[in-house]
């Protein structure tokens, strides 16, 4: 576990609070992650409402079962391991998975200019991530971003390992598609290039 | 997990892009988790707020509530010189007496208050009585008096027969008291007296005697005469229609029309916002901005606001105009608020274009909050305190044990600490809109209720709405809000008597 120091307190100091069950080492663990857990969430929602509604349920689970931690690892890996099962439980659950859309189909997907505020990169990045369909989405968050292999998402997700790899291929062309469209990506002929910002 | 992260740039740009994203929950994520982990959690300040205002409640009621009036109505036998005029004299005050329970009190006399009234006939006062019209018929002389001495004697003699009645109300061993009990009867009618006017105006016309039946004398309101006015007390006097006796009745206090009606409502506000200008003042002042697209849509669908829990408390004075139905003007603080999600960022020119008679302005101010997404998100609180004089009408169609009631009311109200965030002309930023802001709002009510009646109290609970009749900011704004709130009334009634 690192030594991170969080606002207030310290990460052990949290840790011992949480599995006392103390209200206040709850409330600093809550703060200090939830911003970037939310954002996990987000990736895999729906909507924000959803994003919300997991993560409440993620970190309901991770005060419930905090007495798990082995300490081994980081501590933010494990509450994001979590909340990353939390959001695919959610996702099972509500049948979200239904609306998988062909790669073909990736060219006459509209993007709505206005959805995409032209303020902050990390933001858009997310915002045409979610503009996946859900099976594309969640196959890669869970490869590209959350580091899981392609057995490991064909297990969580209950499919083949070998249409999670597919599902992956798909997911990765129609965004690196919208990531040109929106100008975020720069791609001459077939190399890629991130934009000048990126660069920096 | 594998270890190809940086082996592809895209990946490596989608991890480092997602990895530099944060979103703030809202506050009821957490309150939820912490209700799941914890339980439910009293909010601490409601409790106190209650037990403050309950307890005041019991407290101005017990210090502002009227002594027990007694008035004193008279009712006796006296001699009169004229017959007819006698006798019209009698029908005209029989009427009254018939009357009377509905000019006395506001609520009728109950059965159970006559029968208790008969009971506390067979104590002394009705026993003293007796013993003084018995006196009269055994003496003729006195019962005939014509002539001043009598009437003077007979005067000190009832005068002091009453001094004993009166220590006999409060002395229940005075030996007068303790002579025969008359009979009464099912039938027997209802005379008042009044011992009080009796002492002085006995030498008045207002006595009146009559051998062979009843004898009335009835004090206008006017004429009664009180040792104390806080004092005051009703008194009814049965006589036998046969005997000529009367007999002296008792019965303190009277019921009122009025109670006080103490209240909590705990509520939701919603608001509803109304383009007045369509979005043809937003095009033509902001075209050079950037947030285009957003004039074509519904005000309502850009803003992201969100309900909040406010509360209501006040205090009414009912007025019953019958056991049904009753007026109920009061007093009563409103607390109500909703979130608006928004953006931190610089401080940068906000523009307001506003209605002035047809003639377009424009209000220029500075703000640092936008609508559209930016560095930090960060939630604006929209509170209203306001203070209204609601004018109710109350209509209980079920009103025995349980009672279920409708009622209504408009409340001319004030608006007071005023720091709204209001939305600019293109949409983009929220700006502070006090300066337009109306200070004074009609806001009106309705509800429904089940009431549990306890005596003195009604416990009431029911569903209410308030909605706001004006828009929140004045007609120069383009863009109207209605609030609307959606509560839980509990309240607590308290009859006066």
């Amino acid at each position: 576990m690192g030594s991170t120091n969080l606002p207030g307190m310290t990460e052990q100091a949290i840790l011992a609070g949480c599995l006392q069950n103390d209200a206040t080492a709850q409330r600093e663990l809550y703060n200090h992650y939830s911003p970037r857990m939310l954002s996990v969430c987000y990736r895999f929602a729906q909507s924000r409402e959803d994003a919300e509604d997991m993560l409440q349920e993620g970190f309901i689970k991770v005060f419930t079962q905090i007495h798990t931690f082995q300490n081994k690892g980081s501590f933010e890996g494990w509450i994001r391991r979590i909340i990353v099962h939390t959001c695919i439980n959610f996702l099972k659950k509500y049948k979200k998975f239904n609306d998988n859309v062909e790669l073909g189909f990736a060219g006459y997907l509209s993007v709505k200019e206005e959805t995409i505020p032209s303020l902050m990169q990390a933001k858009q990045v997310v915002e045409c991530i979610r503009l996946l369909p859900v099976g594309y989405r969640t196959v890669l968050n869970l490869y590209a971003i959350e580091g899981y292999n392609h057995k490991e998402i064909a297990s969580m997700l209950e499919i083949e390992e070998s249409t999670s790899r597919s599902q992956y291929t798909r997911a990765k062309a129609m965004l690196e598609n919208i990531l040109i469209k929106k100008r975020i990506l720069d791609k001459p002929e077939q190399e890629l290039k991130i934009i000048a910002s990126y660069k920096k | 997990m594998d270890n190809r992260f940086y082996d592809n740039e895209l990946e490596r740009y989608l991890k480092e892009q997602t990895d530099q994203h944060r979103m703030y929950p809202s506050d009821q994520v957490w309150r939820n988790i912490q209700t799941e982990i914890h339980g439910y959690k009293r909010w601490p300040a409601l409790t106190f707020i209650s037990i403050f205002v309950i307890s005041s409640l019991v407290i101005s009621t017990v210090l502002l509530k009227p002594h027990s009036q007694v008035n004193s109505i008279n009712l006796n036998t006296s001699s009169k010189a004229n017959p007819s005029t006698e006798k019209s004299s009698v029908n005209h005050q029989i009427e009254n007496v018939k009357n009377y329970p509905d000019k006395l009190s506001v609520e009728k006399i109950t059965k159970q208050t006559i029968d208790k009234v008969i009971e506390s006939t067979e104590t002394k006062q009705t026993e003293e009585t007796v013993v003084i019209t018995e006196s009269k018929k055994e003496n003729p002389e006195i019962a005939s008096a014509t002539d001043s001495d009598n009437k003077q004697k007979l005067a000190g003699e009832i005068l002091q027969k009453e001094k004993s009645l009166d220590k006999g109300i409060s002395s229940p061993d005075t030996p007068v008291l303790s002579s025969a009990k008359p009979s009464i009867k099912n039938n027997t009618p209802v005379i008042f007296t009044s011992s009080l006017l009796l002492r002085n105006d006995f030498n008045s016309s207002n006595y009146y005697k009559d051998h062979s039946s009843y004898n009335f004398s009835f004090a206008n309101s006017d004429e009664r005469i009180f040792d104390n006015p806080n004092d005051v007390k009703f008194d009814l006097n049965l006589a036998g229609r046969n005997n000529s006796s009367s007999s002296l009745i008792n019965l303190s206090g009277s019921s009122s029309r009025f109670d006080v009606e103490f209240y909590l409502t705990p509520s939701i506000s919603y608001r509803r916002l109304v383009d007045n200008a369509n979005g043809k003042l937003a095009q033509s002042y902001i075209t050079a901005l950037p947030f285009t697209a957003n004039y074509l849509i519904d005000v309502n669908r850009v803003i992201q606001h969100k309900p909040a829990m406010g509360y209501e408390v006040g205090l009414s004075l009912g007025y019953n105009l019958n056991r049904k139905l009753a007026l109920r003007p009061g007093v009563q603080f409103n607390v109500r608020q909703y979130n608006i999600d928004a953006y931190v960022h610089s401080s940068e020119p906000a523009t307001i274009a506003l209605l002035n008679n047809g003639d377009d302005d424009i209000l220029n101010t500075v703000t640092g909050f936008r609508n559209i997404a930016g560095s930090t998100p960060i939630v604006l609180k929209n509170r209203y305190y306001e203070i209204s004089l609601p004018l109710g009408i109350d209509w209980r169609p079920v009103n025995n044990k349980f009672a279920w009631g409708i009622s209504a009311s408009i409340q001319p109200t004030y608006t007071f600490d005023k720091e709204p965030f209001i939305i600019t002309s293109n949409f983009k930023n929220y700006t502070d809109g006090s300066q337009l802001m109306r200070n004074w709002n009609i806001n009106t009510s309705f509800e429904t209720y089940l009431g549990y009646n306890t005596g003195k109290y009604r416990w009431q609970i029911g569903p209410q709405v308030r909605y706001q009749l004006l828009p929140t900011m004045n007609n120069s704004y383009p863009i109207r809000e209605y609030l609307l709130d959606y509560g839980i009334k509990i309240g607590l009634v308290r009859s006066l008597k």
